[in-house]
């Protein structure tokens, strides 16, 4: 997508008709915007919102769109438009989007009616119904995703936050549906309730003992949905503590005297937060092998009973069975009473009797290949479960190992607090550090506690889903049901796996170009890590100045665009590449970012609008001079917030 | 593996593929329109998947 045009009228300061082209020369992909402070740069911003999505953000009274000065000079009686156009061009289309809405004067008083949006194509005008217009509008840029693009100073900040904390799922949404993980992600949504309602579905309604099955299988379905609910109430929970606890330690770390103190609290936590993670994942690790095993190991003596049983019936005689035998030749055989040699033959004769024997063993049923092959599963699950025992005492005795080094971190923790809350004035900010601190605490128990509880919900609801199935196997409208969960589990585990691996492969590649561009913007300072939720964590010891919160931004959109970008080239996923819109991002920054950001943006985006201080907007024109394709240059009318004039420079 | 379970082994997964393609071209088409809601969305999945089970029974 690339933006065209945009025509503004009589829209907050904009009063009478402007227009704005953007630069669409791909070497030259910048527009640069510039203007002081109050001269309109967000409200042009607002202006793209509010014709795409008729919302404006960052608006005290977000009714009051007409330019002021228009309001001052209607009467009573008269009609006058406030109006937004954006042109742009998507998939090789012209799209001409415009929103507009009428004011009346009566009485004194102006009103508005409802906006009105048309929509033209290449010129033709047929998306008629509100519906389809909107729906039309998220195909070109999602609603969720256009803050991502349309970025102000303020949304850059909390962005800082956010991904810092891990806290938006918003930006973990945007950033799936960018890099076209959430097709998957809707599927098992779908799969999953699918699967459910295949569990509670009923063959016999008048039968006691199936309704009784349907209604524990439905409570227990409930209970799990209820308690994933709760997990995820309490990891927001965390969240938002890690969030208020980034902002306390980033103010102690300011005050003088308990600085040492808590840049050492600092090291001792992160060191904590490693060993905690790590136990965690190694206990993970030693109940996902339990988990793997221990059927193997607890089924041996009922596997090795089941292989001599297999052992005696592969004693059938099949020598004297004729080499590649098949069951549709015995059917031809039987059928015409003779024999291939002319003999003929009755139902009643042991060349009948023997006939049947052979059926059961040639294929298709191969009743010796099943054998044989059964067999060898067996001998090679036997086996699987021998090192259980062993491996579960090391990997315990590693867990332990580790909660003794936690132990030892968690007693140093609580002195360097005491140490910094007899310090000085940082008593109150310490206690409420360590007030989230305990919550975090309490939280996480109660997390593990419900994470307990799932576990044994899904346990019973196994069992009842045995039970249902062992009742649906009676009936061959309950076996198709069967096979449909059956299909749908495998379908879903499908999608989750090629998920999984999408996913890791596509949040590699954004850490390389995160890194690669944070490197360019920031220097080598430190690296930045992505989990799976898209939080992002950089490894400092004294946490991050403003100016390196805001890098880590740009060095993430940068690094999301050139994926988009390269995936779009190679044509693997055909990912959308949208352009940016900056609005004031460069406040924080000193000269040699600036020159670093401006050299990175147009390179990864396919068109960058940015709205500039005047002063910052000098510095920018100069590094990028070679990348700006057109700028303006906004001017309030004698020295009047009220209206302002667009300038090509 | 008898030749004719081999084929019917394969035959179950090409399958599962065009069902699973068939899925993902679904969830992506109403990622852009969001003219079916989550409840449309499920049925018209379930309904391939049944047509599926009909067709290996018919077999």
């Amino acid at each position: 997508m690339i933006i065209k045009k945009i025509i503004i009228e009589n829209f907050r300061q904009f009063y009478g008709i402007h227009t704005i082209e953007f630069s669409t020369d791909k070497e030259k992909n910048v527009t640069l915007i510039m203007g002081d402070n109050g001269t309109g740069k967000t409200t042009i911003g607002q202006a793209f919102t509010w014709c795409l999505y008729s919302e404006v953000k960052q608006l005290k009274k977000p009714d009051n769109l007409l330019s002021s000065k228009l309001q001052k000079e209607m009467y009573d009686g008269w009609n006058r438009d406030l109006a937004v156009t954006v042109v742009l061009i998507h998939n090789n289309k012209t799209y001409e989007i415009k929103r507009k809405k009428t004011y009346h004067k009566e009485n004194g008083i102006i009103k508005d009616a409802l906006p009105q949006l048309t929509i033209s194509i290449d010129g033709d005008i047929s998306y008629k119904t509100s519906d389809k217009q909107e729906n039309l509008i998220n195909e070109i840029l999602p609603k969720e995703l256009s803050e991502y693009f349309f970025l102000s100073g303020e949304k850059i900040d909390s962005m800082s936050t956010e991904i810092q904390s891990g806290k938006s799922k918003d930006f973990e949404n945007a950033v799936n549906t960018l890099l076209n993980l959430d097709y998957y992600k809707d599927a098992i949504k779908h799969l999953k309730s699918i699967s459910n309602d295949y569990d509670t579905l009923s063959i016999d309604n008048s039968s006691e003992y199936e309704k009784k099955l349907n209604e524990n299988i439905n409570t227990l379905l409930f209970k799990k949905e209820d308690k994933d609910n709760l997990v995820k109430t309490k990891n927001d929970s965390i969240a938002y503590n890690t969030e208020q606890e980034i902002d306390i330690k980033s103010k102690l770390r300011t005050m003088h005297s308990s600085k040492e103190y808590q840049e050492q609290k600092d090291y001792e936590e992160k060191k904590l937060t490693n060993l905690n993670t790590g136990v965690e994942e190694e206990r993970n690790r030693a109940v996902a092998y339990f988990i793997n095993k221990a059927p193997y190991f607890f089924a041996k003596d009922a596997m090795s009973s089941s292989l001599e049983t297999l052992r005696n019936a592969s004693s059938i005689k099949t020598d004297d069975i004729p080499e590649k035998l098949h069951a549709d030749l015995i059917d031809w055989i039987e059928k015409g009473h003779k024999c291939i040699c002319g003999r003929a033959f009755e139902n009643d004769d042991d060349v009948y009797k023997v006939l049947e024997e052979w059926r059961k063993i040639v294929p298709p049923e191969s009743l010796g290949n099943i054998i044989t092959s059964m067999k060898s599963k067996i001998i090679d699950k036997c086996s699987r479960g021998d090192d259980l025992f062993s491996d579960i005492e090391l990997k315990t005795k590693i867990i332990n190992e580790k909660n003794s080094d936690i132990e030892e971190s968690e007693e140093k923790v609580t002195s360097l607090e005491d140490k910094i809350r007899d310090s000085d004035d940082t008593s109150e900010l310490q206690s409420r550090l360590e007030k989230y601190q305990q919550e975090d605490k309490d939280f996480y128990t109660e997390k593990d506690e419900l994470v307990q509880e799932i576990a044994n919900i899904n346990l019973e609801l196994a069992k009842a889903q045995r039970e249902k199935n062992e009742l649906m196997l009676k009936s061959s409208e309950g076996k198709k049901i069967i096979r449909c969960k059956e299909i749908t589990n495998n379908l879903l585990s499908y999608f989750e796996d090629e998920l999984s691996k999408d996913e890791e492969d596509k949040r590699n590649k954004l850490i390389a170009a995160v890194n690669d561009a944070f490197k360019n913007i920031y220097g080598n300072v430190f690296p930045i890590s992505i989990d799976e939720t898209y939080h992002v964590s950089a490894k400092t010891e004294n946490g991050l100045s403003p100016g390196q919160g805001m890098s880590i931004v740009f060095s993430f959109l940068s690094g999301l665009l050139k994926i988009i970008k390269e995936n779009d080239e190679a044509n693997q996923d055909s990912l959308e590449s949208y352009p940016l819109v900056l609005d004031a991002p460069f406040s924080v920054f000193d000269k040699k970012r600036i020159k670093a950001i401006c050299e990175i943006l147009p390179r990864v985006s396919e068109q960058v609008i940015i709205l500039i201080k005047d002063t910052d907007g000098d510095i920018a024109k100069e590094e990028m001079n070679n990348k700006i394709g057109v700028s303006y240059k906004l001017l309030t009318v004698n020295n009047s917030e009220e209206e302002t004039n667009i300038e090509k420079e | 593996m008898s030749n004719t379970t081999f084929t019917k082994e394969n035959k179950k997964r090409i399958d599962y593929l065009i069902i699973m393609k068939k899925i993902m071209e679904m969830e992506k088409e109403n990622k852009k329109t969001k003219k079916k809601n989550n409840s449309q969305m499920k049925d018209e999945i379930k309904d391939l998947i049944q047509t599926t089970v009909s067709s290996e029974e018919q077999e």
